[in-house]
């Protein structure tokens, strides 16, 4: 937390307000010292919310204070930090009025974990592969929670309906990311990513935490991906034809992907291993061809290591993304 | 034979997926080349930061 406002103060930028925004934490001893702990920083706004309310509501107060203020405004996680030109690097893509809303580019903390190291290679293909191809056409479909940038007058516009969303007469929590890149999207503008924009951010470190987040991140995926095709069908003029693509893609490999694993795991167990074993060598080849582009591009060796996610992707990935569509309804984030 | 069916699909599908994917990131990559940070760009900004512990 302290290293993330640290990131945030000591940016190589000239006009930026910083607010912390404490939800209604039980404790009050974190806030208290971080405001003591920075208290000679001008431009550091605490504020303590007596209320947990969640995420997006604790961010609408931060709106409220700021979408006068200010031109563009940042999300980021409290366990990010931001590089020092994080933020002159982010906004460089402002200076055209069509784009709304960008992403900056995320890596895991690496510690001594192997999981981390995996998430690490997930989060740069996620980046460098998924989010840079729907950049080329201004989709990138969310706009990364740890680190992204907004117009304030889009938040004005949609800050309301963000924080008011439901889905099957559930109010929204997590997934606010997603939600609120949508409605940029929504607006009629282009959402884009920064590969300049660097930020690291701490990932799980234990596989219990790591499937609770997958959990969320698909249910938010699946419900968004609803809400998406409902808005692309009423005004297809405000999205790019990428954005169907891209999407008809994902619903159609996850239909394949359901078939593929009922009859592989059928087969496998009632005839032979070996179908099982056909489904494994697929999924570990591909990891192997994202491993080697972003090998290539990184010339980082950690990456090297993320064919072993091919089998945390067949053994908790897709239990999650099950799991993720049966109870899509229940609203709890799993980790309070 | 569904099976093979299914998951000879599902490969074409992935794979062809991942290639454009690949490629189309990679096209936005190149373009950073050519790109010059203009510092003297700075939009007021504002950082919202929400914590719960």
């Amino acid at each position: 937390m302290w290293e993330c406002i640290k990131s945030t103060l000591e940016q190589n930028y000239p006009d930026v307000l910083v607010i912390m925004i404490d939800d209604g934490s039980r404790s009050a001893e974190v806030f208290d010292q971080i405001k003591k702990d920075f208290e000679h920083y001008d431009n550091f706004f605490p504020i303590r919310k007596y209320r947990n309310e969640g995420k997006r509501k604790a961010q609408k107060t931060a709106f409220d204070v700021l979408d006068e203020r200010v031109e563009i405004i940042v999300t980021i996680d409290s366990d990010t930090v931001l590089s020092k030109d994080g933020l002159i690097n982010i906004v460089q893509k402002f200076k055209n009025p069509n784009i709304g809303a960008i992403t900056g580019n995320v890596r895991a903390i690496k510690e001594e974990n192997l999981l981390t190291k995996l998430i690490d290679g997930r989060y740069f293909s996620a980046f460098n592969q998924e989010r840079a191809a729907q950049s080329l056409f201004g989709t990138v479909l969310c706009c990364s929670g740890p680190f992204a940038a907004y117009r304030s007058c889009i938040i004005r516009e949609v800050k309301e309906c963000y924080i008011t969303q439901r889905f099957l007469v559930q109010e929204c929590t997590y997934g606010d990311d997603r939600h609120l890149t949508n409605l940029v999207l929504n607006e009629g503008y282009q959402v884009k990513y920064e590969i300049k924009a660097h930020a690291v951010t701490r990932v799980p470190h234990i596989y219990k935490e790591f499937f609770s987040q997958q959990v969320r991140w698909n249910k938010s995926f699946y419900r968004e991906l609803l809400w998406t095709l409902k808005f692309y069908i009423r005004a297809p003029q405000n999205f790019h034809p990428y954005i169907l693509y891209d999407l008809t893609i994902q619903t159609m490999l996850l239909f394949l992907l359901m078939l593929v694993i009922s009859f592989s795991f059928f087969r496998g167990i009632t005839v032979s291993p070996i179908y099982l074993l056909q489904y494994i060598v697929m999924v570990f080849g591909i990891s192997v061809l994202r491993a080697s582009y972003s090998f290539l591009r990184s010339r980082d060796n950690n990456l090297l290591l993320f064919p072993i996610y091919s089998f945390l992707h067949i053994f908790m990935l897709i239990p999650a993304r099950i799991y993720a569509i049966l109870t899509l309804k229940k609203a709890g984030w799993g980790t309070r | 034979m569904i099976l093979q069916t299914i998951i000879l699909w599902y490969g074409i599908l992935a794979l062809s997926h991942l290639f454009i994917q690949i490629n189309l990131g990679h096209i936005e990559f190149l373009k950073y080349f050519s790109m010059i940070t203009d510092k003297s760009f700075t939009p007021s900004v504002g950082i919202i930061i929400p914590m719960y512990n």
